[in-house]
């Protein structure tokens, strides 16, 4: 296919097929999107939609297919590719890496042409913001955000890229109707200007609205399209669903108003919601549904056992204890998440382990395994199920999505099973299996358990529940019945509640946690501090400590530790660990040992060969990494030990001094301060900077935050990874440089310990050890601080052990804090409906 | 009640079977890979240095290996629970260090150093797994730490000098049974009673369901924490107990003997087929890759007496062999593509 793509098409998705493990995510799919048109994509839960636009968007590479875009034609593109040919997306989940402010977030997502200057940029932010009507904080952080407003960011970013596609994922899922109306206001805009909108969205009256064209799929094939005018909303309904609703779903209650109260909630609450009270009759099939982050979830895992709630909830008048998943567990609830792979399966282990997973007194009562219980307890649960397997030592990853689901079932079936929670039962489930879960579902509630369902998709919820509960900021705002459960009642009821939500977010603006300059260094300014404290109380106790001598040596050894800690720094806030650091500082000493007898140009030489050195290393622990696939810290450890091995091959005992003049010139002072330490603190304040203001800083901590969301950011995380690697090597071979203008020989037993040093440096320095962020700054403080316990130690007259000690302390210590801080936060403030 | 009458019950659908033919079992096996290579090592080394899989060579070999085996089946554990330990040279100098200085008659005795040396040292296990179980710091940067604390205690009680263990110690440790050294049979009895109980058991399964996925398993209502903590303490007693061996081998123990065993430990957990990702795992496939490393070394050791070369060309195999076990993945989709083209099917559905 080699003719460029006419004008009248903006986007030509061409013969895609995309395969992930047990499913065929698309099949042979062709759309294309013309110009100054809203093309919807419509279809149920994972029948392919948003794999389609992570295709066009680059974030997913299809197997086959090519993409045409601005009149060229890809097989393959990468997110940022995308980007800077005009194809702008918004995600179903925002793809804002969490770690970033919202200024940071919307850089990264701005082609490079349509970036501010630098020095502008959050003045300019702001202002378009406000043009746009919205007030967020572009110094909030990310992860401080709300769905709602991770999505208006994310809109407001589309918008300012002027792009001449927008692919918009499920837009109005988080937003409340004003915020629909903005946004369309805008898409009108946009089509005048002639931009091509990939519209994904459940919402057929919206499709209606503003749709000029359709492509609709199901189970990863095109099964509809053409103009929006020839159809009808039910017309639409039926092309997703693939047949008519009524042989979709299952029958449903007569009568089941009249039917008894089997489960009752009464006024419970938790965090996301609040006051609810409800029933769940004898044989029916109960629904929840809501806008995304209204308490609909919360409240379904509180059933569940999950989170803290309080209230009564009675099954057939027997109050149940729900403290958590076990106690649930015994009272006969099962909990079944939407995130089966994430929260629910053994991914790796057979389907005999995951059906007999929660009955292991069953099917072990003695407490040793028998194969053949198993067998046949697996047999029995999974019966009538038909779940398509050769065998039953399949794992369950290797399922489709269908059949996983089942497995699921399956288990909950085993046991005393009394009360059934699903949340979105057919996500990624194909048409044919979605119809034999939703007979499956339906029968158990006809034998008498109690079926909860959560759908996003309320076609679904219209087809199978008797009746359906409407959250909304956390409330119960309808309890549908009858006749009134239909997709356009639960919309309406869960969409309608928003409308006062939107006057107390998104126009005030609530207080966020903010990046703020002076306060992310406040870390600093303690490590500062407890060094102050600590120097003078050991001079207390021994003068000397101040001496000029002890004090050139103190802040000559920090600006080693700085190096190091530096250069962990770098790897950690891409996401990874070094341990091959200490190595490499020995190997450095090493190489530079064999150049200290000759002129200044020959040191000059090892100065290089040595920086070299810490190149290689670098450059080999990143391909390691990034091409191999090993974990950072076996690829690391490997490394260590063989450049260990080197150093020695290099130098079998400590030797290598350096001439007088040499050491002269480095052991330089600049009004009382070494050169070293200068160098150290010059290299460490310019990281700062590159990681605080630069695209590749962002680059960097966007990949260490988040590596999924970071690619769909256009951020190429294997590069990230690969630069902070080589960096890292490069440092610590500086911190080598250093050391040995400190000592003087070249030891390769030397800097084994600079390795934890190097840890505790940047623990200490409040690095996320996560990965997403760190500042340089601090780890210079934290240099300071560590060199200073080291000196004072002997002063104090300290054994050697506690050097290791207090590091091993602080690491935890250190590391603990945020951990606790940010638990107590979530406890002292949890707002209804906040949360997702 | 015979599975064929269950199978036919299923009207119209192909039969699904139990589990997969024997071949198929055992193909798929992760420790598998890990017997091949041992095999095709002992294959080659005469090859390249014709002494080396004689009686002496073997004899004096398989100490290192138990060794390796016995400190690598803690190291599956904390994997297994989706971990890494890197405390294991702390622990295991500490554990030989200990019973080194205080084993004598004139000290502690024997016996109790011993059971000092193992208790004691496992109580910074302990601490390890509290903080990465109850708090969720990850486990590279809390084993680091321990790793610290553990190398002060060596600090602070050797105040930098070694000791020598007793003669009885030594002398039981260097013994042979039946010409078998002493130190196999602890390691095996080890290996056996660790698979017995992860396979065989209901405490083995949930441990292995905890490790697949934590947070299913807290969903299905298993106490997570208590399995994720025991994986730690274990791992950090059996280095002590690896120390305690490696004392009475070595006699008088470095300050820095258990530095060795941290890559031999994860190598070997590699070698044997148990996912870095955590889950299943193989203590067998563990104590194969430890004997495997141990010959590689008897191997390069028949080259060169320099410790420095050997660790490099040891680095470098152990590297190239945890990057082919990793490509290989835990399964057998690869190799197969490898060998045949499947046209029928999209790519066949892998387990990552």
């Amino acid at each position: 296919m080699k003719t460029s793509t006419n004008l009248s098409t903006a986007l030509a998705l061409t013969g895609i097929t995309k395969t992930y493990p047990g499913v065929r995510a698309l099949d042979d799919v062709s759309v294309s999107v013309a110009p100054g048109r809203v093309h919807a994509i419509l279809g149920e839960n994972g029948a392919g939609k948003s794999t389609l636009v992570g295709i066009a968007a680059g974030s997913v590479v299809p197997d086959s297919g090519t993409i045409g875009l601005a009149g060229q034609q890809f097989g393959r593109m990468r997110p940022s590719e995308a980007r800077e040919l005009g194809l702008a997306i918004v995600y179903q989940t925002p793809a804002l890496a969490p770690a970033l402010t919202v200024l940071d977030a919307v850089m990264l997502l701005l082609p490079e042409s349509k970036r501010p200057p630098r020095r502008s940029a959050a003045s300019w932010l702001t202002e378009h913001f406000t043009a746009l009507g919205l007030s967020i904080d572009p110094r909030a952080l990310v992860s401080a955000l709300s769905l709602r407003e991770a999505h208006l960011v994310e809109i407001a970013a589309a918008l300012a890229s002027e792009p001449s596609v927008l692919v918009l994922d499920e837009p109005t899922e988080a937003l409340g109707p004003e915020e629909t109306r903005w946004l369309f206001r805008m898409l009108g805009e946009l089509l005048e200007r002639g931009v091509a909108v990939v519209y994904i969205t459940h919402r057929i009256p919206e499709v209606i609205e503003i749709a000029s064209d359709l492509t609709v799929l199901r189970d990863g094939r095109v099964v509809g399209r053409g103009d929006v005018a020839d159809y009808s909303e039910d017309a639409i309904v039926e092309l997703i669903v693939g047949r008519s609703l009524e042989t979709t779903f299952p029958p449903k209650l007569d009568g089941g108003v009249d039917a008894p109260v089997a489960l009752a909630v009464e006024s419970l609450s938790g965090e996301g919601f609040d006051d609810i009270s409800l029933v769940a009759r004898r044989g029916e099939i109960l629904g929840v549904a809501g806008v995304e982050g209204n308490g609909q979830r919360e409240f379904l895992r509180s059933l569940g056992g999950h989170g803290s709630s309080s209230g009564i909830v009675a099954l057939e008048g027997v109050p149940l204890s729900l403290r958590s998943p076990r106690a649930a567990k015994r009272a006969g609830v099962v909990y079944l998440p939407g995130d089966r792979l994430g929260e629910a399966m053994f991914g790796k282990m057979s389907i005999r382990e995951n059906v007999v997973a929660a009955s292991l007194h069953e099917a072990m009562p003695v407490g040793v395994v028998e194969r053949r219980r198993e067998y046949s307890m697996t047999r029995s649960a999974i019966q009538g199920l038909a779940v398509k397997t050769p065998h039953l030592e399949v794992p369950v990853t290797a399922l489709s999505g269908g059949s996983q689901q089942k497995v699921l079932l399956a288990r909950a079936r085993l046991g005393d099973l009394r009360v059934l929670l699903v949340e979105d039962p057919t996500q990624g489930v194909d048409a044919g299996a979605r119809v034999e879960i939703y007979a499956f579902l339906r029968e158990l509630a006809a034998d008498g358990v109690v079926v909860v369902v959560l759908s996003t998709d309320a076609v679904e919820l219209e087809g199978l529940c008797d009746r359906v509960a409407v959250f909304s900021r956390g409330q119960l705002q309808a309890m549908l019945d009858g006749d009134a459960v239909t997709e356009r009642a639960i919309t309406g009821a869960a969409v309608l509640s928003t409308t006062h939500t939107r006057s107390t977010q998104v126009i005030e603006g609530t207080p966020k946690r903010r990046r703020n300059a002076i306060l992310a260094e406040s870390q600093a300014m303690v490590l500062v501090g407890l060094t102050v404290v600590l120097a003078a109380a050991t001079t207390l106790v021994a003068p000397a400590f101040v001496s000029p001598l002890n004090l050139g040596q103190l802040l000559a050894g920090a600006a080693v530790i700085i190096l190091v800690g530096l250069a962990q720094l770098l790897v950690v806030i891409t996401g990874g660990i070094d341990l091959s650091i200490g190595s490499v500082v020995a190997l450095a000493t090493v190489v530079i040992s064999f150049f200290g007898q000759g002129g200044p140009a020959y040191f000059a030489l090892g100065v290089l060969l040595a920086l070299l050195a810490g190149l290689v290393v670098g450059s080999v622990n990143g391909l390691l990494v990034t091409r191999l696939g090993l974990p950072p810290v076996i690829a690391t450890l490997v490394t260590s030990i063989a450049i260990v091995g080197a150093a020695q091959v290099l130098r079998p005992a400590p030797g290598g001094s350096a001439t007088g003049d040499i050491m002269t010139a480095i052991g330089t002072t600049i009004g009382g301060v070494p050169l070293v330490l200068v160098i150290a603190l010059a290299i460490a304040g310019t990281l700062w900077w590159v990681i605080q203001r630069t695209t590749l800083g962002r680059g960097l901590r966007a990949a260490g935050s988040d590596p999924v969301k970071a690619n769909r950011m256009g951020v190429v995380v294997p590069r990230m990874r690969f630069l902070a690697a080589v960096a890292a090597g490069v440092l610590a071979a500086i911190a080598g440089l250093i050391l040995y203008t400190r000592t003087g020989i070249g030891d390769p037993n030397t800097g084994q310990a600079l390795t934890l040093t190097s840890v505790t440096a940047i623990v200490i320095a409040g690095a996320s050890i996560f990965g997403g962020s760190g500042s340089a700054i601090a780890v210079a403080a934290a240099g300071l601080l560590l060199q200073s316990i080291t000196n004072s130690l002997s002063y104090l007259g300290l054994s050697l052990s506690w050097q290791y000690w207090v590091q091993g302390v602080f690491v935890i210590l250190a590391a603990l804090i945020p951990i606790i801080a940010r638990a107590h936060r979530a406890r002292s403030a949890a707002p209804p409906g906040g949360s997702s | 009640m015979t599975s064929t009458e269950q199978r036919a019950g299923v009207a119209g659908r192909p039969e699904i079977l139990d589990r997969p033919s024997l071949a198929r079992v055992v193909w798929s096996w992760s420790g598998t890979r890990a017997l091949v290579a041992v095999v095709a090592l002992f294959a080659i080394s005469p090859l390249i240095a014709a002494g080396s899989v004689g009686p002496t060579a073997i004899v004096s070999m398989l100490p290192f290996a138990a060794l390796t085996a016995i400190v690598a089946v803690g190291q599956t554990l904390v994997i297994q629970q989706g971990g890494l330990d890197l405390s294991i040279p702390g622990a295991v100098t500490l554990g030989a260090l200990i019973v080194a200085k205080f084993g004598g008659e004139a000290d502690w005795g024997l016996q109790t150093a011993i059971v000092v040396a193992i208790v004691g040292t496992s109580l910074f296990g302990l601490l390890s797994g509290i903080v990465v179980a109850v708090f969720g710091l990850p486990p590279l940067v809390v084993t680091i730490a321990v790793n610290a604390l553990m190398v002060g205690a060596v600090q602070a009680i050797s105040s930098g000098f070694g000791a020598q263990t007793t003669p009885e110690l030594s002398g039981f440790a260097l013994s042979r049974v039946w010409g078998i050294p002493v130190l196999v049979f602890f390691a095996v009895g080890i290996v056996l009673v660790t698979h017995l109980v992860l396979k065989g058991t209901r405490l083995g399964r949930r441990f292995e369901l905890v490790g697949e996925n934590p947070r299913s398993a807290y969903n299905i209502g298993v106490a997570t924490r208590g399995y994720r903590i025991a994986a730690y303490w274990l791992a950090t007693a059996l280095a002590a107990a690896g120390g305690v061996l490696l004392a009475g081998l070595l006699r008088s123990p470095t300050l820095t003997a258990g530095d060795d065993y941290l890559l031999a430990s994860i190598a070997a957990v590699v070698l044997g087929g148990t996912a870095l990702t955590g889950g299943r795992g193989s203590v067998v496939g563990t104590a194969l890759g430890a004997l495997f490393l141990a010959q590689l070394s008897q191997l390069v050791q028949t080259f060169t007496q320099a410790t420095a070369v050997q660790n490099i060309v040891q680095a470098l195999i152990i590297g190239v062999g945890i990057v082919v076990q990793l490509q290989l993945g835990g399964n057998t989709a690869r190799l197969r593509s490898l060998v045949r083209r499947d046209k029928s099917r999209p790519p066949a559905p892998t387990t990552r």
